[in-house]
């Protein structure tokens, strides 16, 4: 008698990052849970899909017991990889090694290479067809949600193809565990029903159950499975479970498919974005870490010697992972300021070793089209700095590194999603020297109201020139505008300058501003940078001014007037930031909330430089100042998660 | 943007200033390269290395600029040179490629003295002959090689001292003898009148 086919993919993920020993709890637990199932039921086929990197934390006798069933052809493994790499988002050839990778971790531990990919998130790429047929898949499961609507309901398996490659595509209806169907019997039968196709062919359910490895909840994922499990033995004469490699011999399939540049963004069927690229980078911060991974891929890419690269290539796997680059809200990806800056200090510290290897000295200056948009920035280095410079944007500093702590110290995230896919932009970054011109009489509550008319130098196109000596270099911005003040409109020049010394953490600024007209006028300047510090919500941070303590208030705002140093100290992350300014100026110090899912979320430190400024006829005006950036004692550990 | 295509990086290896151009070299961007590295020789970098191994197009106006470039650090007491080996740079540069001092990479650049020039054709040779020695081997051919060598020399030298002594013995004779000559005259001189008045017999 002829039974149709159940595919059981038990798909156990985490989106966050966790201490490896929570990680290797969690993986155990799943495993140990697994392995009860498939106890109970002999003749259950499973297939499992996991990133490779998740095997080297399950215990050894779990895993031979895996094995054991694996031989008996119970169950079957899919790869997605050595992480979860971002297919849309990597370079090619990183995606390929972290693909293979994984593969090779699997023979080593398993003994055995998967040929079937799972691409997390469902992210697929019709390109990668040709890269998964030479890393060895076969076949590629992913979220029936991607595919054309009217073919949704098609209990089978289809043929994709690009530029000549093809490879078999299972189309599989997924569950996170709390929307898992109650009644599996009926489900499955209504599935079969709705398939258009009535002939006598054998047919393929294929469900994809989520299993978080880190509970928000208190819900226990794995009743259902066991339900499922149980389910199964009822329904045996029409049903019977399989492993997804098993489904070819058992029928042909349905016909081509076209899949387009997709990604259904909760991993579920309900919520699948065909213009993900598009809409991830309306978010801040994003497409600046993206880069950056991207950069320190083409770095990499350059290395001859296989050898050396492969402890390097496995952080950078690790920063491909599609996690980091999903809105996750306040608990991980982009949107989580202790996500993001684990992301930034794994490539920073990439970044760190590369340099070492090239014995670089007393600096570089690079100028290129490093964000990848049609436009150039400036990137100034040395060994303890690395800044990143948009001087068509206000020649503010997207991103300031410091390397010697492995942190970007200028990564504040926005929440506010603009309409049109910016990597940078002035309504949504919250850069580092941000120029605003005010009117005199300007107070710290007025500066948060930001005025429009500000906007001239605050993201107009600077000019630049260059520097480059033994010890140092130098980057020299300038641009000739008009301010408007108190509703008259005045010429004026403005060249700033930033420098870094050898291979000194300090980072050099000078202001000049002019005027060159006959008329008189005063204002005040204001430079904004803010700050991403982590020990912000812990309260370990300080401020010290001129050698007084003062506790940082993160309610209320913070005005120093006249003076001429100043430090921030995050003991969190073991750095001090020391200001030093040739004259007496005010600093305003102004933490930055956003809400974010309800709750009212702390993203950083701004702190305002701001001067009264008096230009009289032809008259100039000149601020010089220092951050020196310190390593201090860390209070406990950063970045050692998973 | 035309003008903005190339990415330009600089950074110093040594006392030498290297500027690694990468992209298409287009004409619009010939002011701003050559104002770059006009500043940078007037800031005193007298060594500068342009690497354009990655440069996929160069417009016309760049090679003047170079030429331009060179002449202005050399009249300062510096110099320029340029690395790339690639196909579309080799044909721009084709023509003047007496002038400028072009190396295929970096390493050629950097072992131009002697020694490196020895190791390097040690290789090259390596290569082509199929024969490799190891660094002791080598060391002990090159003591037996400078040992014949000193060997050779000694005899040589010792020979040369044989031939001055025997020279100088000669020369003492040639003049005894000459001596000798002018004295048996001198004394045959003083006995003819005694032959000439027949008392000594001839």
């Amino acid at each position: 008698m002829k039974r149709d086919a159940l595919a059981i993919i038990i798909h156990p993920y985490k989106n966050i990052l966790v201490p490896e020993m929570n990680l290797r709890e969690s993986i155990n637990i799943f495993a140990e849970n697994i392995l009860d199932i498939t106890d109970k039921h002999n003749g259950l086929k499973l297939n499992l899909v996991l990133p490779a990197y998740f095997l080297q934390y399950v215990d050894p006798l779990t895993l031979s017991r895996l094995r054991e069933i694996q031989k008996r052809d119970s169950l079957e493994w899919l790869s997605s990889g050595y992480t979860e790499p971002f297919l849309s988002f990597s370079p090619h050839w990183l995606s390929a090694s972290n693909i293979k990778f994984g593969i090779d971790v699997f023979e080593d531990m398993v003994a055995y290479r998967p040929e079937g990919y799972a691409p997390p998130f469902s992210n697929w790429e019709p390109s990668m067809i040709n890269l998964l047929r030479n890393c060895g898949n076969r076949y590629a499961l992913v979220s029936k949600s991607i595919l054309p609507k009217e073919v949704q309901n098609h209990c089978g398996y289809w043929i994709a193809e690009d530029g000549g490659s093809t490879i078999s595509i299972f189309p599989a209806s997924t569950f996170h565990y709390h929307m898992a169907p109650k009644n599996i019997n009926d489900w499955i039968d209504k599935q079969v029903l709705a398939d258009p196709d009535k002939s006598d062919s054998t047919k393929l359910i294929a469900i994809e159950y989520f299993v978080p490895l880190i509970k928000k909840d208190n819900i226990d994922p794995y009743p259902w499975i066991q339900s499922l499990a149980d389910a199964s033995e009822t329904f045996l004469l029409k049903y019977r479970t399989i492993r997804l490699q098993d489904f070819p011999n058992l029928a042909s399939p349905r016909g081509l498919q076209y899949i387009p540049s997709t990604l259904a963004i909760n991993r579920n069927d309900k919520n699948e974005e065909p213009y993900f690229f598009n809409y991830l980078h309306t978010f801040d911060q994003v497409g600046i870490v993206q880069r950056k991974m991207m950069d320190v891929a083409d770095n990499l890419e350059e290395l001859n010697n296989v050898k050396d690269i492969i402890p390097i290539l496995k952080e950078l796997y690790l920063s491909q992972d599609i996690n980091r680059y999903m809105p996750a809200g306040v608990n991980g990806g982009f949107t989580n300021i202790y996500d993001r800056l684990w992301t930034y200090s794994k490539l920073i510290g990439i970044e760190n070793v590369l340099h070492k290897r090239d014995k670089k000295k007393g600096g570089q200056i690079r100028i290129a089209d490093y964000l990848r948009n049609g436009t150039k920035c400036i990137i100034l280095s040395n060994k303890s700095i690395k800044l990143y410079i948009d001087y068509k944007n206000g020649g503010q500093i997207f991103e300031l590194d410091y390397r010697e702590r492995n942190i970007n110290i200028c990564a504040v995230f926005k929440p506010k999603s603009e309409g049109i896919p910016r990597i940078i932009s002035f309504n949504k970054t919250r850069a580092g020297f941000m120029d605003f011109v005010l009117e005199d009489n300007c107070v710290i509550d007025d500066f948060k109201l930001k005025p429009k008319n500000t906007t001239e130098f605050t993201n107009g196109y600077f000019d630049y020139k260059v520097k480059k000596t033994n010890t140092g270099a130098k980057a020299i911005l300038s641009r000739q505008g008009r301010v408007t003040l108190d509703s008259k409109d005045y010429p004026l020049f403005i060249e700033k300058v930033f420098g870094l010394e050898g291979d000194i953490s300090s980072l050099s600024f000078a202001y000049q501003l002019s005027n060159h007209s006959l008329t008189e006028y005063s204002l005040r300047f204001a430079i904004e940078t803010t700050f991403s510090l982590l020990g912000i919500e812990k309260g370990l941070v300080e401020i010290v001014c001129e050698d007084k303590r003062l506790n940082l208030d993160i309610t209320k705002n913070l005005c120093l007037e006249n003076i001429t140093s100043f430090k921030i100290q995050d003991s969190f992350m073991g750095v001090s930031i020391e200001f030093s300014i040739q004259k007496p100026i005010d600093i305003w110090i102004i933490p930055i909330f956003d809400t974010i899912d309800g709750r009212n979320i702390i993203q950083g430190l701004s702190v305002v430089i701001s001067s009264k400024v008096f230009l009289g006829e032809n008259a100039v005006w000149s601020l010089m100042g220092k951050i020196q950036l310190k390593k201090i004692r860390i209070k406990g550990e950063i970045f050692n998660e998973i | 943007m035309r003008s903005e295509a190339l990415d330009i990086t600089i950074e110093n290896r040594g006392s030498i200033l290297w500027l690694i151009l990468s992209g298409p070299f287009h004409i619009e961007q010939v002011p701003n390269i050559r104002e770059k590295i006009r500043g940078f020789i007037d800031d005193g970098n007298l060594e500068i290395v342009i690497d354009m191994e990655d440069v996929v197009e160069v417009g016309d106006g760049v090679i003047p600029m170079f030429l331009n470039a060179l002449n202005y650090i050399r009249g300062k007491h510096g110099d320029m040179w340029f690395v790339f080996k690639n196909d579309v740079v080799s044909k721009a540069f084709f023509q003047y490629k007496h002038i400028f001092s072009i190396y295929p990479n970096e390493k050629t650049l950097t072992s131009r003295g002697v020694i490196k020039t020895m190791l390097r054709r040690g290789v090259q040779m390596s290569r082509k002959t199929g024969i490799r020695l190891s660094r002791s081997v080598a060391i002990f051919l090159l003591f037996i090689i400078m040992g014949w060598f000193f060997t050779l020399a000694f005899i040589v030298y010792e020979q040369n001292k044989q031939i001055r002594k025997q020279e100088a013995e000669i020369d003492a004779l040639i003049q005894w003898k000459e001596n000798a000559v002018i004295e048996v005259k001198n004394l045959r001189n003083s006995i003819k009148p005694f032959k000439q008045l027949g008392l000594v017999k001839d």
